[in-house]
């Protein structure tokens, strides 16, 4: 996987929308013909993805929340969790349009 | 989406509703998932009572709507089904042969709420598609492809596979690349209703099939992360059924445009069923408790094979239709199985597909769908 630009403000790719399931209230991203349910932290970057912040932003976020865990560690967790939902083409990491 | 094997006590909450909104359309395709026979058609019901449904199917779980058909686009008050079902928060998006298709329309569509349109190719030879289709309508679709990535809207190129257009499939491939679609959709020829009475035209040969196996997987490599590649290839070679519709009454709900609510959209082809209507029925009842969903539902009504089976909650025991439609009998597993008792069904459709395919001459007409006689 690539370095990532901390920078980055992530975004939700084009024509994907975020909705909370009225049956088991969890976020899904919904795209044409498919839905992807968030799991766990999952829910929580993406929300903050929506909230237009950056990758370093979204990461001191996070580190407010889960004070026992590393920040190395949640950069890691949230690269990994980019990377895997950009793939997918659910979320733009870079300058793509 | 995955909630894994729903035991057979407790009823599941579908995702994905199926609008059906006509069964009107300008096409005639030989392997068209419309009923065979629309003699027994009701009336399209009207807006307010999709909006109605649209609400009730929120209510249940739903969270995707796909505005089908025939042919949506020959609905005038279709701008006021989006928008009801973007008022219900639904993900809205339509499924079309873009043959009637303009600017303008599409246009008003994606204010009103459509947030993805999946336009329908036949071919990329306009009169190999006539031939299939009853009409050319190559130019006209890449035209509304170009308008549908104007407007800024997700693009689905789908193309329905079968013997004829195989070979042209990495000119397909190439063709959705053109076209920027976001996602290709190969969908091969379920053989069912028109497809079923088509059979011996359609069904590809296994060394078809093997080529198209590998072209798909080198395009997938070559386009990730630029163009999504879902195939689904025909379950008369997979030695395992497809779980069909993610098993009976699970995940989806069809409303035909008359308004009777089914567990899949060729389930009216099986007897012993009375389907209830959403004009008379509330859509939570019907879903829960009525016998057309509930018959196939969960694992109870299994044969052998299956009961004991341990891909049962994978496949669900394949397609029902499948199995009615091949053995006479609804109840049994669906031959394209290779544990079926009646595996021989397919395997002696393969062997035929094998000679037909090599000799040049096809000795009947292929049979174009007939137009509904109801509107």
């Amino acid at each position: 996987m690539t370095e990532i630009d901390v920078a980055s403000r992530p975004r939700l790719a084009r024509g994907v929308r975020l909705r909370r399931d009225r049956i088991t209230g969890k976020l899904f991203l919904l795209r044409p013909e498919q839905g992807f349910e968030l799991q766990g932290s999952a829910s929580e970057v993406v929300r903050l993805c929506k909230a237009k912040l950056s990758i370093a932003e979204i990461v001191d976020r996070l580190a407010e929340t889960y004070r026992d865990v590393t920040r190395p560690r949640i950069v890691e967790d949230v690269a990994r969790l980019l990377a895997e939902m950009s793939g997918r083409g659910l979320i733009v990491v870079g300058d793509e349009p | 989406m995955d909630d894994g094997v729903t035991a057979s006590a407790e009823v599941p909450r579908p995702y994905t509703l199926v609008a059906e909104l006509t069964y009107r359309c300008p096409l005639r395709c030989a392997y068209c998932s419309n009923p065979v026979h629309l003699d027994a058609m009701g009336a399209e019901i009207d807006a307010a009572t999709w909006a109605r449904v649209f609400k009730e199917a929120e209510a249940l779980g739903v969270m995707q709507v796909t505005l089908t058909g025939g042919e949506p686009l020959l609905r005038s008050d279709l701008e006021q089904v989006v928008r009801a079902a973007r008022d219900s928060d639904l993900f809205t998006t339509l499924i079309t042969s873009g043959i009637s298709a303009n600017r303008d329309d599409l246009a008003r569509l994606r204010d009103a709420g459509l947030e993805g349109v999946q336009l329908s190719f036949q071919d990329v030879d306009g009169r190999a598609a006539a031939s299939i289709a009853g009409v050319d309508a190559l130019a006209k679709k890449q035209e509304v492809a170009g308008v549908v990535r104007e407007l800024g809207l997700p693009l689905t190129v789908n193309i329905v596979l079968h013997r004829g257009n195989l070979p042209r499939l990495p000119q397909m491939i190439a063709m959705a690349e053109r076209l920027r679609a976001d996602r290709l959709e190969l969908a091969h020829v379920q053989y069912l209703g028109w497809a079923l009475a088509n059979r011996s035209h359609l069904l590809p040969t296994a060394a078809m099939i093997a080529e198209a196996r590998m072209t798909v997987s080198a395009a997938r490599a070559r386009l990730a992360g630029r163009m999504e590649i879902v195939a689904v290839l025909p379950d008369y070679f997979s030695n395992r059924p497809r779980a069909c519709m993610d098993g009976w009454g699970r995940r989806y709900l069809v409303v035909a445009p008359d308004g009777r609510v089914l567990p899949c959209h060729a389930a009216h082809t099986l007897p012993g069923f009375t389907f209830d209507n959403v004009r008379t029925r509330a859509l939570a009842d019907i879903w829960r408790e009525s016998p057309a969903f509930t018959r196939f539902r969960g694992e109870d009504w299994m044969p052998r094979p299956c009961r004991s089976c341990d891909r049962r909650g994978v496949d669900f025991g394949g397609c029902r239709c499948q199995a009615y439609q091949l053995t006479g009998d609804v109840t049994l597993t669906d031959p394209s199985c290779e544990l079926s008792p009646r595996h021989d069904i397919v395997r002696a459709a393969r062997a035929q597909a094998a000679v037909a395919s090599a000799s040049r001459s096809e000795s009947e007409a292929i049979r174009l769908r007939r137009p509904p006689t109801v509107a």
